[in-house]
């Protein structure tokens, strides 16, 4: 469904990503794990297009996608949130949600018909905010939300494209407790046919949600395997939990 | 629209001032309410890109300058009916557009605007160059549309001005349809977050480039209609001091508001029209000579307005109107809040 194969990318001489593949089923939940510098982040920009591999295959549904940019690689289906806001603050939750809904329903580019006669755009909007619990701030500048609404919501910018495959970038960094929680019932209740894949500092929130994870070192897959064997495998302990024993 | 309370008020208010205008000018007014028109036109198209898709050009001017010698060229040297050079000015404007936008819509920010600066310069270059355009001499002789058809005289000040109000108006209405489309609508998020749209799958550059395009075609537009309303030109029109000058039409009325932009073009022309003639100091009881320093006052005037407007003055006087509504509102309720107590 979704898969990159011996992806590799190197800055200079410097190694960030060396012959990593990763194999995501559809409707699969699966995690992303790494210490500091593992080379997570690069990773997920050679997935979604925002840097091109040096080598090495991405494909979306049996498309290649390795040379493709990121618009086109969102237009195939591959959705994702960032690890800061990266939202529309000016513009209302509604017009954030309008936007992503034009661009799915493929009508961004109509220029001679009035937006509100978008009838279509509109309710996908709504229903947006309805699943993100946001109906009531529909006409909230989103600068004015809280921070973990603003995560939601970036979830939620995400989710409106309908992608067949959902890249987060540490959906619950910076959240408090019960934002967290909340974040988890919003990605525990996404549909079971949608490709999940999760960067996540926070091991309890990746433990808790993905079926399969990915443990990355010095820019190489580590271990592959289900949260128990990542979690009973002595090597990712040494290198992973080592500081804390 | 709640956000915008300034429009309609703004909208009829223009229409009739530029009625009244009209109606009451004598033959220096037809003139100046033509440029006035005419700029509106330009200074729109420039909002457009600089105010809702947040490219900030400094090579308007060089469409400007096509549009105005193609006219001449088709009118002067082929004899051709003005009508239909304007048309061919505003196609071979596109097409100018199209190919620079080519080159210029892959950067952004600051090069986005150095490199619309030196294209608008090497538009200038050239037509002060080229022997066949009259080099800086420029070109004249330009006419007018025939309008006989309908027993006018496009060379009467009359009909001419009123001709320019009705395209300024035509220009404003397709426009503001743009804008309040889907696609306008992507315009603005493309000025707030490029990225971001980029990852929910909008080809952003083809975005950037038809917005170039149909900048750089009413920006032709009105270069046509200024080579006919003056039937003389030169290169200083592709110069990059006009490209300024419009830019600072529209962040003075305001960006992001088309209406904004025609009222900062009527307003800089007005003010350099009045502030440059004698007559103006005398009737505020001021020596003449202060005519002079029209400049340096205009200049005071713009830092006063990047001061105290930074989102120009159709910007600021939204705020202030939301701010008075703002203030209205709770005592509104806290008065109903009595009454059921």
């Amino acid at each position: 469904m979704f898969r990159a194969d011996n992806l590799h990318k190197a800055f200079g001489s410097l190694q960030v990503t060396r012959d990593v593949s990763l194999n995501l089923p559809r409707g699969c939940r699966h995690g992303l794990i790494g210490p500091n510098g593992a080379g997570k982040t690069t990773l997920f920009n050679l997935l979604t297009g925002e840097l091109k591999a040096d080598s090495g295959q991405v494909r979306i549904e049996d498309t290649d996608v390795s040379g493709a940019s990121p618009d086109t690689r969102a237009r195939l289906g591959l959705g994702r949130s960032f690890q800061k806001n990266n939202l529309f603050a000016a513009l209302t939750v509604r017009e954030n949600l309008v936007l992503a809904a034009l661009l799915q329903q493929r009508v961004a580019h109509n220029a001679w018909r009035n937006l509100r006669r978008f009838k279509r755009v509109q309710e996908a909007a709504e229903q947006g905010a309805t699943l993100l619990g946001l109906q009531d701030d529909l006409n909230t500048v989103v600068r004015h939300l809280s921070y973990g609404t603003q995560r939601q919501l970036e979830i939620g910018l995400a989710l409106a494209l309908r992608p067949k495959v959902l890249m987060l970038d540490e959906p619950t960094s910076g959240m408090s407790p019960e934002e967290t929680h909340a974040m988890q019932a919003l990605i525990a209740g996404l549909p079971a046919e949608l490709t999940v894949l999760i960067i996540e500092h926070d091991m309890d929130v990746v433990f808790e949600l993905a079926e399969r994870i990915t443990v990355l070192d010095y820019g190489r897959v580590l271990l592959e395997g289900t949260p128990e064997e990542i979690r009973g495998s002595e090597e990712v302990r040494r290198k992973y939990f080592g500081s804390e024993g | 629209m709640i956000r915008d309370p300034l429009h309609t008020p703004l909208a009829l208010a223009l229409t009739l001032l530029a009625l009244a205008v009209w109606w009451n000018a004598d033959f220096f007014g037809h003139e100046l309410l033509a440029e006035v028109a005419i700029f509106a036109i330009f200074a729109m198209s420039l909002d457009l890109m600089v105010g809702y898709a947040g490219m900030v050009s400094l090579g308007h001017a060089a469409f400007l300058a096509v549009g105005a010698y193609a006219t001449a060229a088709m009118t002067v040297f082929l004899g051709w009916p003005a009508s239909l050079a304007m048309l061919v000015a505003v196609v071979l404007s596109a097409g100018a557009a199209a190919l620079v936008g080519l080159f210029a819509v892959r950067l952004s920010g600051v090069f986005f605007i150095m490199i619309t600066l030196a294209i608008g310069q090497m538009f200038y270059a050239y037509f002060f160059k080229s022997r066949p355009f009259g080099g800086d001499n420029g070109m004249s002789g330009i006419t007018r549309p025939d309008l006989g058809i309908l027993g006018l005289d496009a060379n009467d000040p009359v009909v001419f001005s009123a001709m320019m109000l009705l395209a300024a108006l035509g220009v404003y209405l397709l426009l503001r349809v743009i804008v309040r489309s889907p696609f306008g609508h992507t315009l603005i998020a493309i000025h707030q977050n490029e990225n971001r749209l980029r990852a929910l799958g909008c080809p952003v550059q083809r975005y950037k480039l038809a917005v170039y395009v149909i900048a750089g075609t009413l920006g032709g537009l009105a270069g046509s209609l200024t080579a006919q309303h003056t039937g003389f030109i030169s290169p200083d029109l592709a110069f990059w001091t006009v490209s300024g000058e419009v830019l600072i039409m529209v962040i003075v009325g305001g960006m992001g508001s088309l209406l904004g932009a025609a009222s900062g073009a009527a307003l800089v022309i007005l003010m350099r029209h009045e502030l440059s003639d004698e007559n103006t100091w005398q009737l505020l009881g001021l020596p003449g000579v202060m005519s002079h320093y029209w400049q340096f006052v205009m200049g005071i005037f713009f830092v006063l307005v990047v001061l105290f407007a930074a989102d120009g003055l159709y910007g600021r006087l939204t705020g202030l109107l939301m701010a008075a509504r703002a203030r209205l509102t709770p005592n509104r309720q806290r008065e109903d809040g009595n009454v059921s107590r």
